[in-house]
C-alpha cells in the first residue's frame, strides 16, 4: 500500500483508533516507508505543539462580572414584568382601584352566573328524569287497563 | 451528598430544580475552559471572556432548554461555538471596514506591517507558541473549529460531531485535513517540525 492511502489512516493511529492487526499494520510501514514516517512525526509533533499551548484563563473578575450580568438580566426581567402591569393600568381617565374593583365584580358575577346556570341546568336535569318516570308509570298503567279490557272482553 | 462529586449533568439537573450554588459549580468548572476555547478561536482575549462569560449566562437563562439526553459539556460548547462563530463575523466586518475606509497610504503601511509578521525566514527545531497560534488563525474557520475542539480542548469525535452538527465521518476527516494544513503552514513559516 502507499504512503497516500497510509496517510488516511494516521489519524487514526495518532487517536488510538485503529484495531490491534491494523495498528500493527500501520507500524510495520511506518518503519519501512520514510516518507510515511516523515509525515507521522511532523504531524505529532504539531499536536503536540498545540497540546502544549499556554491556557487562556478566565480573569480574576469573572464570576463578579457574570454575577453583574446576571443580576441585570433578572432586574430587566422584574422590570419588564412591573412594565407589564403598569401599562394594564395606564388608562389615565379611569381611576385605578375603580379598574381593579371594576375586575373584581367582573370576575364575581362570571362566577355567580356560571354557578346558578349551573344549579339550573342540573335542576332540569332531575325534573326531565321525574317526567320521565312519572310517564313512564303513566304508560303502564295504561297497558295495563288495554290488558284488563281486553281479559273482559274475551271473557264475555 | 457533596456537590463536587457530582457530574456536570447532575449538577444542572440540581440548578433546574433552583440549587444555585450547583451553578456556580458549573461556572468553576468550565470558567476556563470556555476562555481558552472562545480565545483559540477568536484570538482576542477581551471578547474570549466576554463571550465565556455570555455563555454562561445563556446556560443560566436557558436552564430549562438542557435535556438529560445530551452531554452537559456537548450543550455548552454548542453554545460557546455559536457565540464565537457570531462574534468573528462580527471582528472580520470591523476589520474590513476599517480598512477599506484607510487612504492609499494607510492601506500600504497596513500590508507592510503584516509583512513583518510573516516568519517566513525562520528556521526553527521546536514550535513557538506565537508562531502556532498565528498559524492556527491562519487555519480555514471550519478547521481551526475543529482542531481546537480536538488538540486542544481534547473532546471525543462523538461530542464535536454533536457540537458541530456535523456527521462523525465529516469530523474526522476535517480533524486529518486540518492538521494536515496546519503542520503544511507551519513548515511554509520555516518551522522544522521533524
Amino acid at each position: 500500500m502507499d504512503c497516500e492511502n497510509y496517510k488516511d489512516k494516521i489519524l487514526l493511529y495518532i487517536d488510538n483508533e485503529l484495531n490491534q492487526s491494523d495498528k500493527k499494520e500501520f507500524e510495520y510501514h511506518l518503519e519501512k516507508d520514510s516518507e510515511l514516517k516523515k509525515e507521522y512525526s511532523e504531524l505529532k509533533m504539531t499536536i503536540k505543539a498545540l497540546s502544549d499551548l499556554p491556557k487562556a484563563e478566565a480573569h480574576s473578575d469573572f464570576m463578579i462580572s457574570l454575577n453583574k450580568k446576571i443580576d441585570a438580566y433578572e432586574l430587566n426581567q422584574e422590570k419588564g414584568l412591573s412594565k407589564f402591569i403598569e401599562n394594564i393600568f395606564k388608562v389615565n381617565y379611569i381611576p385605578r382601584f375603580s379598574l381593579a374593583a371594576m375586575s373584581f365584580v367582573f370576575v364575581f358575577s362570571l362566577f355567580y352566573f356560571w354557578d346558578s346556570n349551573a344549579i339550573n341546568s342540573s335542576s332540569l336535569i332531575l325534573s326531565n328524569s321525574s317526567t320521565i318516570v312519572d310517564e313512564d308509570s303513566i304508560n303502564n298503567e295504561v297497558a295495563d287497563l288495554d290488558s284488563l279490557e281486553e281479559y273482559l272482553d274475551t271473557n264475555k | 451528598m457533596d456537590k463536587i462529586s457530582l457530574t456536570d449533568e447532575q449538577l444542572i439537573i440540581a440548578f433546574q430544580n433552583g440549587d444555585r450554588d450547583a451553578y456556580n459549580l458549573l461556572v468553576n468548572r468550565y470558567k476556563d475552559k470556555l476562555t481558552n476555547f472562545i480565545f483559540r478561536f477568536t484570538g482576542d482575549i477581551d471578547s474570549a471572556q466576554d463571550l465565556a462569560q455570555d455563555t454562561l449566562l445563556k446556560v443560566y437563562i436557558k436552564k430549562d432548554s438542557y435535556k438529560e439526553i445530551a452531554k452537559f459539556s456537548t450543550w455548552i460548547y454548542t453554545i460557546a461555538s455559536n457565540l464565537a462563530k457570531t462574534e468573528l463575523r462580527k471582528l472580520k466586518r470591523r476589520q474590513t471596514y476599517s480598512i477599506s475606509d484607510l487612504s492609499t497610504d494607510d492601506r500600504e503601511f497596513v500590508i507592510h506591517r503584516k509583512d513583518e509578521d510573516s516568519f517566513e525566514d525562520i528556521e526553527d527545531t521546536h514550535v513557538s507558541g506565537s508562531i502556532l497560534e498565528k498559524s492556527l488563525m491562519n487555519l480555514d474557520e471550519e478547521f481551526r473549529n475543529i482542531i481546537i475542539l480536538r488538540d486542544i480542548q481534547e473532546l471525543s469525535y462523538d461530542e464535536i460531531s454533536k457540537i458541530l452538527q456535523i456527521p462523525l465521518g465529516t469530523v474526522k476527516s476535517r480533524i486529518n485535513r486540518g492538521r494536515f494544513k496546519l503542520k503544511d503552514i507551519l513548515k511554509e513559516k520555516g518551522v522544522n517540525l521533524y
